[in-house]
């Protein structure tokens, strides 16, 4: 099986602009979380808000950018520059982005001015702006990419699967080099969507913590660069990371609540782990996908107990929604990029916020302040509205 | 670059169109010489469409789980469950799904903002949100038929359909899984036409692609599913499947590239033309430089409407022997993107009998 490598990342986020940003912020456990006046509220609330967001590079007649877009621009351009992929490899590339929200943060803005009485804004064009598939065409456009491009819409595991989606593409020789990530704007759809179902903490969130209260969103793109690892030496290119496998199941259970029994998600885990050719006891750490609500933690807690057991050799486990928040269809990604970091650094950070463990989600949790650890082997789990988990099992380069 | 041709075979249809649920249905309504087209009145004006009325939902969707869906997400399930049972398929539980949609719940994210903007942000709906994602459909499909195995949604403007085909055959490639349900689904909502701002969905004329008096692009709701397979599953429809991009082109340069590594030998085309002008012209120059001789155009947008899904509705028409009619068709489905996409797909029937059950 050709194994696949990741040769470049990029991510823009609350708490860094770049990759590089997000190693520090992390190695600091520098959260971006911050109390914000966000939309209608009257009270600061806690959301993980990109505050400059990169213009796009060149302004083009009629291409009618996106916050998502742009968001993903960015990251795209910083994981492409750190693999040095150029020329007719890059034409060639495919593009394989994940998004929830798309267009939605210019379409509802259209919406309500239209509801006020007001005209279409000028600004605005539908379908240029509104629909997913925009997500990879804004990324393909910006750099001239001449492969594949396809978009995944799954809510919170949108970009996981496209990077899952990626390495399929790689192993069957569907293509030779794949841009896979996603990017997710904030918007007020998602933002008081959440708020009905009454599982946003206005505090920083604090994920498998007794007193957790919820989750905080956030805003960001995140993308790698991955291609056969033979292929990357050949070019030069420094394999930063081997994405060994991914694992997807649905639950087909609820709509919005996880199985409590994690069935599910226990499938996936285990999923990943045969498909990367990964054992149990190699896995080191799991960057979780902890948003902080109630029943997401117990469940993810759960699932990683039923796989790796409950003993001090199971992996360790830290959660950084509270660094950025619940980024939606950029989570994933922006989870696999912070978990490469992590084993390139050897400092795997703690969850911020986490002081009191509730006993549903008792797991080797990361102590506070961090631990430097050398691992080999991590997970970085994802799971979303519907029922969806994927996981994604990622191994350490030597040398 | 190209996605080099992919082959797989189809063991079943859905189909859940303006002119009727299921093969039989819409074949019989075609025969009549029937069409979709609707006049709908909105507080924007009058508008037609290809509009979905009676769909069987009732029969196929169970109520334990109906009554939260959307329509989007019933025409899917209702699709899906006549493919299953169209392959002969009792246990979906380890099959892979892939739903493609254009445009996802458009209607159910304008009722969620309809309601923000009349009661205010803090009153906004759960219920509306939590259906409000472009995987709602797919998930309701997977708890309905108990279906665990791995599922996605794409989306991919005009492509959606071709591009869910593609990730089906991915999942098979992967060795994911054994089959997979394949569902493309655009429903209709008149009240984000003033947001589209598309203009002239005003004529009763219906769609009439590459007529110089064509009215503009006619939107059709449909849901179209089928279950594919590896390509040698004896029986089964075979279909190849070309997805393809350029730069800085344009989608006809695409299409001519697409249709062209599979095209030979064809006998007909039956090009995804919306009506749109820009689309529809380059559709008919792409089919022109593919093709020495015209092949036979088949249009069944004509009785259906325009769908972001509709690459993947005509493979199962074809698929299924509705169009073009009767076993032993060889043709090939034409798809453009807004951007500077375009896939091809190349379906032939058995000579003989239906699709394997």
């Amino acid at each position: 099986m050709i194994d696949v490598a990741v040769s470049g990342l990029g991510a823009v986020c609350s708490a860094a602009s770049s990759a590089a940003e997000l190693e520090q912020a992390l190695r600091e456990m520098k959260p971006g979380v911050k109390k914000n006046l966000i939309y209608d509220h009257e009270e600061p609330v806690a959301a993980g808000v990109v505050d400059e967001v990169p213009a796009a590079a060149e302004e083009r007649e009629g291409a009618y950018p996106t916050r998502t877009g742009l968001l993903a621009v960015a990251a795209a351009r910083e994981a492409i520059g750190q693999s040095g992929l150029s020329g007719p490899d890059l034409a060639a590339a495919s593009v394989i982005a994940g998004s929830s929200v798309a267009g939605m943060t210019e379409s509802e803005r259209a919406f309500f001015r239209l509801r006020s009485g007001h005209g279409l804004d000028e600004e605005y064009d539908f379908w240029k702006q509104h629909p997913s598939g925009r997500v990879s065409d804004a990324v393909a456009d910006a750099f001239g990419l001449g492969g594949t491009r396809i978009t995944l819409s799954t809510a919170c595991v949108s970009s996981t699967q496209a990077i899952a989606a990626a390495v399929y593409m790689i192993r069957t020789g569907r293509a030779d080099a794949v841009l896979a990530g996603g990017s997710d704007a904030l918007c007020r759809l998602t933002w008081y969507g959440f708020r009905s179902l009454k599982v946003m903490d206005d505090d920083v969130s604090r994920p498998f913590d007794r007193n957790r209260a919820g989750m905080n969103l956030g805003e960001a793109a995140a993308f790698v660069v991955l291609e056969p690892l033979d292929r990357a030496k050949a070019r030069g290119a420094k394999p930063l990371a081997l994405m060994a496998g991914a694992g997807m199941t649905a639950d087909a259970y609820h709509m919005t609540a996880p199985d409590p029994e994690a069935r599910g998600a226990v499938r996936a885990i285990r999923a990943a782990l045969d498909d990367g050719g990964m054992r149990k006891d190699e896995v080191g750490y799991i960057n979780a996908h902890g948003t902080g609500t109630l029943q997401n933690d117990s469940m993810e807690a759960t699932a990683v107990r039923n796989v790796f057991g409950e003993n001090k050799s199971a992996p360790a486990v830290s959660s950084f929604k509270p660094f950025f928040g619940h980024t939606l269809g950029a989570a994933g990604a922006l989870e696999a990029v912070s978990s490469i970091l992590c084993l390139n650094t050897g400092f795997l950070p703690a969850t911020p916020g986490l002081e009191e463990v509730d006993e549903a989600c008792r797991l080797n949790h990361v102590p506070a302040g961090g631990v430097k650890k050398e691992v080999d082997a991590a997970l970085s789990n994802s799971f979303a509205f519907g029922g969806l988990n994927t996981v994604l099992a990622i191994r350490r380069v030597a040398g | 670059m190209t996605v080099s041709v992919q082959q797989f075979s189809i063991t079943g249809t859905g189909l859940v169109t303006s002119l009727g649920t299921g093969g039989a249905e819409i074949k019989n309504a075609i025969e009549r010489g029937e069409s979709g087209l609707s006049r709908l009145e909105t507080a924007d004006g009058e508008f037609f469409a290809y509009v979905v009325k009676d769909f069987r939902e009732k029969e196929l969707v169970p109520a334990k789980i109906r009554r939260r869906m959307s329509r989007v997400s019933k025409l899917a399930y209702c699709a899906a469950a006549l493919a299953l049972e169209d392959a002969g398929v009792r246990d979906p539980s380890q099959m892979g799904l892939v739903v493609g949609t254009g445009l996802g719940e458009l209607a159910v994210s304008r009722e969620f903002l309809d309601g923000m903007h009349e009661r205010g942000p803090h009153l906004a709906s759960p219920a509306l949100f939590q259906n409000s994602v472009h995987n709602a459909a797919a998930s309701f499909i997977s708890m309905g038929m108990g279906m665990r195995g791995p599922a996605t949604t794409v989306s991919q403007g005009w492509i959606s359909g071709e591009c869910a085909l593609a990730a089906g055959e991915l999942l098979l490639a992967a060795g994911l899984c054994e089959s997979v349900l394949v569902i493309g689904v655009d429903g209709l909502d008149p009240a984000w036409f003033e947001v589209i701002d598309t203009g002239p969905y005003i004529s009763d004329r219906g769609l009439r692609p590459f007529e110089t008096d064509s009215a503009g692009c006619v939107w059709g709701e449909c849901a179209a599913a089928v279950v594919i397979c590896d390509a040698d599953s004896a029986g089964g429809a075979g279909v190849k499947l070309v997805l393809e991009s350029v730069l800085k082109g344009n989608a006809e340069e695409a299409a001519v590239r697409a249709g062209g590594r599979i095209c030979r030998g064809c006998r007909s085309v039956m090009p995804t033309a919306s009506g749109s002008q820009l689309r529809d012209r380059q559709l008919e120059s792409a089919i022109g430089k593919m093709f020495a001789q015209k092949p036979q155009i088949v249009l069944p947008q004509t009785f259906t409407g325009a769908s972001p899904v509709s690459g993947l509705m005509f493979t199962a028409f074809a698929a299924a022997g509705i169009m073009p009619e009767g076993p032993d068709a060889d043709v090939l489905v034409l798809g453009l993107d807004e951007g500077e996409g375009a896939a091809a797909l190349r379906v032939q029937t058995p000579k003989e009998q239906g699709l394997k059950k």
